[in-house]
């Protein structure tokens, strides 16, 4: 058998289980339509019901297209028919874009978790105190969460600062590790909130397959995969966003450090990236290296917010202790000026840098 | 309108729902071959469209879970309501009693209001 063959058959045991897959979702929109019109709950239920629809016709067409790429590599004669290979190519071409029209039109999950949450609230409150608990969780995995995450509108990323600020930490860690490997790396599942999550889940007698599934092989290598897919999505919408920006030393002179921010946050992705392919410890210390640089630029680009906070807090325990005013201001201007001195430090030590980010991000010096 | 039994087994079957969604998920890691596309342009759209429906069905399931939280609620709701006409149906009967062994134009007090249902949706079962 040869590996085209086998590679065939592999596609086509693919489509084979999607289209057993294809009726979960199905069956489950059938169980939530039903149990919606049961219990009255029809504008809470719909966009779960919508959910599954989408989840169940994105199951469908990737089985159509491993099945069409199965069946076109059989019939592809180029020997006898040359033409044929411009055939099958368009024929997988065709199914291939459905699905990407499938997926850009999709029901995005945080959308649909926004539905979904609008359409208990009313819900919640009507069952009581202990059903704030479904607002609660909907607010958090819709509003919250992003806010934290983004630092809302075009504040301080606090979230994604916390995260490379551990990312960058266990990297270090990893780097000065006696006994590095590739299974070691860091990744969700083996970190802090990861190992407690798997421990958490395997109290539960129905869930504790999935925590120990975390802390496997096979959670790990989809973590793994998981953060190549993530940082390929970062770099790659980075690096388009500072297309737009055209010229980099117009868009520099524009925009200053957050311009500089925004090339770091792109470089910075790029190397977790190459270091979540090829762990090493020279992938793994260009992702320390972008990750300063980038961390050190958004403080920088954020100052006058963060003196700003700064301030603030320092008026609210200042009015509430009653002290003197002045003695406030001069306090604030040193905080500030501590903060921008680390700010400056930290840049300092992120522009001397640059050129070792450079080789580093350079393809050739990966392998 | 539903009863407290309705709600029970429909948070039943929800749970049931999420169960299935989990099998679903493990079954896509499964069954989905990385290798099976790999090295060909197709890959990236295999990639994104697993990492889409991973996502979808994961957050497809907590509704289903908070659905069936919400019917865990209103079924315990129905319940509470279901006590307070037990309650208030032995008070008429005992009102009844008394006003049957009355004498005429002996006052025997006002007869004990039904309980209101504490949202549209609550049934007795």
């Amino acid at each position: 058998m040869t590996t085209h063959e086998v590679r065939t058959d592999a596609a086509r045991a693919v489509a084979g289980g999607l289209a057993m897959l294809a009726w979960n979702p199905i069956d489950n929109a059938t169980v939530v339509r039903t149990v919606a019109r049961r219990t009255h709950l029809i504008a809470e239920a719909d966009a779960t019901a919508i959910l599954l629809d989408s989840i169940a016709a994105t199951t469908r067409s990737l089985e159509h297209l491993f099945r069409t790429t199965a069946d076109e590599a059989e019939s592809v004669d180029l020997l006898a028919d040359p033409a044929s290979l411009t055939t099958s190519l368009s024929a997988i071409t065709g199914v291939a874009r459905r699905l990407e029209g499938l997926l850009g039109d999709d029901v995005d999950a945080f959308s649909a978790t926004e539905a979904f949450n609008t359409a208990t609230r009313g819900s919640a409150a009507d069952a009581g105190g202990g059903a704030g608990g479904v607002d609660a969780v909907g607010g958090f995995l819709v509003g919250d969460l992003a806010n934290v995450w983004s630092g809302g509108g075009d504040g301080l990323p606090v979230g994604p600062l916390i995260a490379g600020g551990i990312r960058i930490g266990r990297s270090t860690a990893w780097i000065a590790a006696p006994a590095r490997s590739p299974s070691t790396i860091p990744l969700f599942n083996n970190g802090g909130a990861g190992v407690r999550l798997a421990s958490l889940l395997q109290r539960s007698d129905q869930l504790a397959p999935v925590g120990r599934w975390m802390q496997g092989p096979a959670g790990t290598a989809l973590f793994r995969r998981a953060g190549i897919v993530g940082g390929v999505y970062g770099t790659v919408t980075g690096g388009w966003e500072l297309a737009q920006h055209g010229n980099p030393v117009d868009a520099y002179r524009e925009h200053g450090a957050g311009y500089v921010a925004d090339v770091a946050g792109t470089a910075f992705s790029a190397s977790t990236t190459v270091f979540l392919l090829a762990p090493t410890p020279a992938t793994a210390t260009a992702g320390v290296v972008t990750g300063v640089v980038w961390a050190g630029a958004e403080v920088w680009d954020h100052r006058d917010d963060i003196m700003e906070w700064t301030s603030e807090q320092w008026d609210r325990v200042v009015d509430g202790a009653g002290a003197a005013w002045d003695l406030g201001t001069s306090a604030v201007s040193t905080s500030a000026g501590a903060i921008s001195d680390t700010a400056s430090s930290a840049w300092d030590t992120g522009t001397d840098v640059v050129g070792a980010v450079g080789s580093a991000i350079d393809p050739r010096s990966w392998f | 309108m539903p009863t407290a039994t309705d709600f029970d087994a429909a948070a039943r079957d929800l749970d049931a729902a999420v169960e299935r969604l989990q099998s679903f998920t493990w079954g896509l890691v499964r069954t989905v071959d990385p290798a099976a596309m790999s090295g060909s342009s197709l890959t990236a759209l295999v990639d994104r469209s697993v990492e889409t429906l991973l996502t979808e069905t994961a957050a497809a399931g907590t509704q289903c879970a908070l659905l069936a939280t919400l019917c865990r609620q209103r079924a315990e709701i129905c319940r509470r309501y279901d006590s307070l006409w037990v309650g208030y149906e032995s008070r008429i009967a005992e009102f009844h009693r008394i006003a049957a062994m009355a004498s005429p134009g002996e006052y025997v007090g006002s007869p004990p209001m039904p309980p209101s249902p504490p949202a549209p949706w609550v049934d007795r079962s």
